[in-house]
């Protein structure tokens, strides 16, 4: 296994991989549901399913990205509706989150989950589109569809 | 293409900031723990076949006996009634001041209200040692109980009256048992139910009066029970429950003391490696047991100002029986009952 620090653990326990990438995990698993015990609990689940493959993977913290993205599909769909969310009544106004960031927060939250999906992995986990279609299951071109319409829509509502 | 790098560089900020909004608490991996496989393993392929064989049956034990109660769906036990959802918004300001870590003050969201907040702090309020006071703040209306009281059942109303901002009251419980991955709430009128975070439940409170609330283990073990007589049993214990000798001290000497107890508290916190950016909430890198550093540096506190209170030579008095004797004593109103909460 060629692969070393940051995709593995340091010194290639699963244990440092585990404390290494939790963070980092639950923030895009966070950025895909807003709900914390959703993405708690898609965290955990990645990682248990990760740990008896650990030994057999080239890039880990990929894997474990993949799985992420997958399990937070799996949820949505058995669902029958993406991540709930709440929306929480303050000063007689529906907010979700305060600053001059909000805005733009609110409206990737608002984008289908493919969409949602592509706009974290590129923006937040500065993945290639190639990247991105590994995680995502899909063909790069359908990344690159999914970036252009989600970024167009972005626009627009931001810029209302 | 100036256009187009401004939107890129307010989506990625906005992305951080977002991220920056899940949940903090580090957790160990508890399924390696439990079988010794700390040490890094050769990379063999007959190792990794083996492995993945032991390490299957493991995780299966794991997901089977070990998950955390707090995030699993039942397996017999389905709670009765309807999910009221609550979301972990993050780290909140502590309103009290008092220092704390950000897995210690956790602001809390139901739909219809205003979010609160629970928070752990230190405080130095003229015992033996300071004790740790768990409050539930609403926009600065605050029940808190301290350490010691361990009979109290931790039950609170908010007041839409009070915070004109929600749609409701929400009944609260803020000290449920530990062990308890589910909540139902009855009222009369609706069956609800909520997995606690941080300790905490919140319900919408609708009829009033008639709440029948029981905590549950992940499989459906009743813990406790609240209800008209559980509470009135609560009060009674309360009322019996050993309360701390006072410290018959000035006023100037409970400040010295309370400066004492910050100042330990946050510089042994920032020893461990907590960044305060010139607030009271101190984050810990994520790798650091955060409850660990807490206890290790409340214990650390309580040391150093019980020291203190020695050096100083100061007499301790029963606040149930006696009156302070120093002419300087904030304590001279009288004494506290067991049970009641501090804060409003």
């Amino acid at each position: 296994m060629s692969a070393g620090p940051p995709d593995s653990g340091a010194d290639g326990s699963f244990v440092t991989f585990y404390n290494a990438q939790r963070a980092t995990a639950v923030r895009l698993a966070w950025l895909l549901t807003h709900d914390s015990a959703a993405a708690e609990d898609v965290v955990q689940e990645a990682f248990t399913r990760v740990y008896p493959r650990y030994e057999l993977l080239e890039r880990p913290a990929a894997y474990l990205r993949t799985v992420i993205v997958h399990r937070v599909y799996e949820r949505s769909r058995s669902k029958g509706r993406e991540a709930r969310r709440l929306v929480l009544v303050h000063g007689g106004a529906a907010t979700s989150v305060d600053g001059p960031t909000g805005g733009l927060i609110d409206a990737v939250a608002e984008l289908p989950l493919p969409q949602r999906t592509a706009i974290v992995l590129r923006y937040w986990a500065d993945l290639t589109d190639t990247e991105i279609a590994a995680a995502m299951g899909v063909r790069p071109g359908t990344v690159r569809s999914l970036l252009s319409r989600a970024t167009a829509r972005l626009r627009k509502d931001f810029s209302t | 293409m100036t256009e187009t790098t401004d939107f890129d560089t307010q989506l990625r900020i906005a992305l951080n900031a977002d991220a920056a909004r899940a949940p903090a608490e580090q957790r160990e991996w508890s399924g390696v723990a439990a079988v010794g496989l700390r040490t890094p393993r050769p990379r063999t392929a007959t190792y990794a076949a083996l492995g993945t064989i032991a390490a299957a049956a493991v995780v299966a034990v794991f997901l089977a006996f070990a998950r955390d109660p707090d995030r699993s769906e039942p397996a017999a036990f389905q709670p009765s009634g309807t999910e009221f959802p609550m979301q972990d918004l993050g780290a909140a300001k502590v309103s009290t001041g008092g220092v704390t870590l950000a897995g210690l003050t956790r602001s809390l969201g139901v739909a219809g209200h205003m979010p609160l907040t629970v928070a752990s702090t230190l405080q130095y309020d003229g015992g033996p040692t300071p004790f740790v006071m768990r409050c539930l703040d609403e926009g600065g209306s605050m029940g808190c109980n301290p350490e010691w009281n361990t009979t109290v059942l931790d039950i609170g109303m908010t007041s839409s009256v009070d915070n004109r901002v929600a749609a409701g009251d929400l009944w609260t419980w803020s000290n449920v048992p530990n062990g308890t991955a589910y909540v139902t709430y009855t009222d009369g009128v609706r069956s609800l139910w909520q997995r606690p975070i941080a300790g905490v439940v919140l319900f919408p409170n609708v009829a009033g009066n008639n709440e029948v609330v029981i905590a549950y283990s992940i499989g459906g073990l009743e813990l406790k029970r609240v209800d008209r007589d559980s509470l009135a049993a609560a009060n009674v214990a309360a009322g019996n429950q050993p309360v701390p000798q006072s410290a018959d001290i000035s006023q100037a000497q409970l400040s010295e003391l309370s400066q004492l107890t910050t100042s330990t508290l946050s510089d042994c916190l920032g020893a461990a490696g907590a960044a305060f950016s010139g607030g009271t909430v101190g984050i810990l890198p994520p790798v650091i047991d955060e409850h660990a550093v807490w206890d290790r540096c409340v214990a650390t506190t309580k040391a150093v100002v019980a020291r203190r209170l020695s050096e100083l030579h100061v007499r301790f008095y029963d606040p149930r029986t006696e009156q302070p004797q120093n002419p300087d004593s904030p304590y001279h109103a009288g004494p506290v009952p067991a049970g009641v909460k501090a804060g409003g």
